[in-house]
């Protein structure tokens, strides 16, 4: 029995030295965790100079024969396709001239690629002519993401490790025209988006309620 | 002053050998938990030795994603666990392993990758029925085996934070050759 104590002693012992350790990379903890979670009934609170907004998801529905899931954006309709991790929202811009609309896009653009993993690059863009009242007129929309660091935060809505930063750029051009998004957003794994700035306004979550 | 004996103790049991064998063994390797969310039962590859009642092992797993078919997670695993024989005759011999694990783990997706590692610890139990009882080829002795191990992978941001540990789980059933060489 002694001999057996004797055995294992050192095994447990450098066992819970090599635990111990401090700083070990959590790669497996991302591989395994949900950076993009879309449940029904999921909710998201953020806040952007003061101002609270609303994300909640609604359930799945179809729009233009496409399944997909429904959410409510700050009041405001919105919906995500999930084909094999490639996340698509529907963009849909409408013009109005001479009391009419005129749709510019109505567009499944790709937004996020899952899963995230540092240096992963993406982008979709859609062009396209539109005719309004006999004049022709060209637009762009493009969108490109990256994965570019992983991070720790201390925000409102608690202290999330392990997100992943990305670098985020979208540019829509219609005539002469140009509208252009840039900065980054974090995403932490169980939660989905926690903090973004764009054109250095600023939006933190606050609250949530993730299944 | 007693840590230092002990892994003088160990050293010591390292050195004065009085079994050696080697063998290969294939089986699938089936995540559970949260991992199992995320990838596919993959096969896993092993070649290891044995001396004594240790047992030195290397793994190779590859999983492939579950979100996205482009995804792979690569899984090396180093292995040291000490064998508790149950049951040791001439025919079989049917024990417990405990012991630790290094893990090198690559996440692959498209150009993109991360590398990594974990720590983590083995337990199962492991069956060997020796095929010959009187030796073919003098000092080699073909045995078939099957083992059950759970390799529990452990990540530890920092001991002494209120952040706690977590864990995944790695479930491997395989069978393979050894053979014993003294």
């Amino acid at each position: 029995m002694k001999n057996k104590i004797i055995y294992f002693t050192p095994i447990v012992f450098a066992l819970l030295v090599s635990i111990s350790c401090h700083n070990q990379d959590w790669i497996l903890y991302r591989a395994s965790s949900d950076y993009f979670p879309l449940r029904n009934g999921d909710w998201w609170k953020y806040e952007t100079q003061n101002i609270t907004k609303l994300v909640e998801v609604q359930g799945d529905t179809f729009v233009n024969n496409q399944p997909c899931i429904h959410l409510f954006n700050a009041y405001e309709d919105e919906y995500w396709t999930d084909d094999n991790g490639n996340m698509r929202k529907l963009n849909l811009r409408t013009v109005n001239y001479g009391g009419t609309d005129y749709v510019l896009e109505n567009e499944w653009l790709l937004q996020y690629k899952l899963p995230f993993v540092l240096g992963s690059l993406w982008s979709d863009v859609f062009t396209d002519t539109v005719v309004i009242l006999g004049d022709s007129y060209r637009l762009k929309h493009n969108i490109i993401r990256k994965v570019v660091q992983i991070e720790d935060l201390n925000i409102p809505a608690g202290t999330f490790f392990q997100a992943y930063k990305i670098e985020y750029n979208e540019t829509f051009t219609f005539n002469d025209s140009i509208e252009n998004y840039s900065g980054f957003e974090w995403f932490a794994p169980g939660v989905g988006l926690i903090k973004k700035v764009i054109n250095n306004s600023e939006t933190i979550l606050t609250d949530y309620s993730v299944k | 002053m007693i840590h230092f004996l002990s892994v003088f103790n160990l050293l010591l049991s390292l050195l004065i050998i009085n079994s050696v064998g080697i063998g290969v063994q294939f089986g699938p390797n089936i995540p559970s938990g949260n991992l199992a969310e995320f990838y596919r039962t993959s096969t896993t590859g092993s070649v290891y030795c044995e001396f004594n009642n240790f047992q030195l092992d290397y793994n190779f797993s590859k999983f492939t994603g579950k979100i996205n078919n482009n995804e792979y997670f690569y899984l090396h695993s180093g292995i040291l666990s000490y064998q508790y024989p149950f049951l040791k005759n001439e025919k079989r011999s049917l024990g417990a392993g405990f012991g630790g694990s290094y893990n090198r783990i690559l996440r692959r997706y498209a150009t993109a990758h991360e590398e990594g590692y974990a720590l983590g610890v083995r337990y199962g139990i492991g069956y060997k029925e020796n095929l010959l009882t009187n030796s073919f080829l003098k000092d080699l002795r073909p045995a078939f085996i099957s083992n059950i191990y759970l390799n529990q992978l452990i990540h530890s941001r920092n001991w002494n934070s209120t952040q706690v540990f977590s864990s995944n789980f790695l479930f491997s059933i395989m069978v393979g050759m050894n053979f014993s060489l003294l």
